[in-house]
């Protein structure tokens, strides 16, 4: 009973999974049909009328080309979002705890990372634990009213323990629908759990927890 | 000047040797992996390199880590980093040694031929050349704000004109106003900062990121 009880969690997790992941790969589709690929067009569009009027009006096809440069200059720009929205450069290149030591550089709060240096894990998972600890560290910001915010990330031996600590308000409770249930289920992909301490006035104390090797 | 070009990029690394060479300057060595990049910043101690962050053979970081070993053989080689996206703390770490010799910008900063040669002369001059992303991410990260918030609007459009790597006749040409007005408004926003005003600009515009740094 227990056991088709965790099936059934698994398939309803896997599931959300799924949903989320389709409704993540229409809006990316969307973005690249309406920005890039549009403007892409337009810069050819562009080039194609310059190269006509080279000899019979020369300042206009200068006008163009500049416009084309400009156009090529702002695709490049959103794709830099887009890109940073599916995963963060930072991620790629250097792995999870730099691309959190960047995070934290970035954002409005004071935030100190402390950080076994050395730690790699696999790729899925330092994503999920990424864009977790972004969502806690806006959630800090943005409801807790946190000024500052203390980052820890290590590994217990039997997986990953990262902590996000912020001096706000407190009081965060768990609700169905909510931020932190969606952070939990997307742990849960990987059997890893979540952990939250907010007694009212604070500090607030979120851990994440998902087994998994240090590669 | 003599440059190293590396970029494993056929068409970004073909473009950018002939846009340099069209503006007189001599591409003495080209690279395509990160340790080619470290062999070839070694052995031609280039006027300046232009080197992009990810590269083969693992396609993370390798150009920024090569420009970072050459210029602890080297210090103070001029690299000028072009890549697709800043991040401050690459550019915390290019700046960590204080030497000047510096670039960071955003690779469509090539469009703009005239500024770009700009840039890479000011970098092989010794002095910086930071992408105004990079530099509007250290003015607005938490701790900056705090103690920048006693300067008025010109003043921090001055001071981010300056962290960029601009002379004073550059910050007043591209605002528009006279040299001796930017000069007040430096002497102003150095007092404000608690900062020594020195003649030279590239040992200003160190300070000035230095102090930026701070956390």
């Amino acid at each position: 009973m227990r056991m088709a009880g965790q099936v059934r969690d698994l398939t309803a997790q896997r599931a959300d999974t799924t949903i989320a992941q389709a409704a993540e790969i229409r809006r990316i589709e969307r973005d690249l049909h309406d920005g890039a690929q549009a403007r892409l067009v337009g810069l050819g569009l562009a080039l194609a009328t310059a190269e006509k009027l080279m000899e019979t009006d020369p300042d206009r096809a200068r006008a163009l080309m500049r416009e084309a440069r400009a156009g090529a200059a702002t695709s490049l720009a959103e794709l830099r979002e887009l890109v940073g929205g599916i995963t963060p450069p930072v991620l790629n290149e250097r792995g999870l705890v730099d691309a959190v030591r960047a995070f934290a550089l970035d954002g409005a709060l004071e935030a100190e990372v402390v950080a076994d240096g050395a730690l790699r894990l696999d790729p899925p998972i330092e994503a999920a634990v990424y864009f977790g600890i972004a969502e806690l560290m806006t959630n800090a910001t943005k409801h807790a009213q946190a000024t500052r915010a203390r980052i820890t990330l290590t590994h217990d031996g039997v997986g990953l323990v990262a902590e996000v600590e912020d001096d706000g308000r407190g009081g965060i409770r768990e609700r169905d629908g909510g931020g932190l249930a969606g952070l939990r289920r997307r742990l849960a992909v990987f059997d890893g759990d979540l952990e939250v301490t907010s007694p009212v006035g604070g500090p607030t104390s979120v851990r994440m927890m998902v087994p998994c090797a240090s590669l | 000047m003599r440059i190293v070009v590396a970029e494993d990029l056929y068409l970004l690394r073909d473009g950018m040797v002939r846009l340099l060479e069209a503006f007189g300057h001599e591409v003495v060595a080209t690279a395509t992996t990160g340790p080619e990049t470290l062999a070839a910043l070694l052995t031609w101690r280039p006027d300046v390199a232009i080197v992009d962050v990810r590269m083969p053979p693992a396609q993370s970081d390798e150009g920024l880590r090569a420009a970072l070993a050459a210029r602890a053989e080297v210090p103070g080689l001029p690299i000028l980093i072009l890549s697709q996206h800043v991040v401050q703390l690459y550019a915390r770490e290019l700046l960590a040694d204080g030497a000047g010799g510096i670039g960071y910008v955003l690779k469509e900063n090539v469009f703009d031929a005239d500024q770009f040669i700009d840039s890479v002369e000011r970098v092989a001059a010794g002095g910086t050349a930071m992408d105004p992303a990079v530099i509007a991410k250290l003015l607005s990260s938490g701790s900056s704000n705090r103690r920048l918030g006693g300067l008025t609007e010109r003043e921090h459009e001055v001071l981010a004109l300056m962290a960029e790597g601009l002379s004073n006749q550059a910050i007043a040409k591209r605002l528009f106003l006279s040299d001796s007005t930017i000069g007040k408004y430096t002497t102003s926003l150095f007092g404000k900062l608690g900062l020594t005003e020195d003649d030279d600009s590239n040992r200003r515009v160190l300070a000035v990121l230095a102090y930026l740094q701070e956390n």
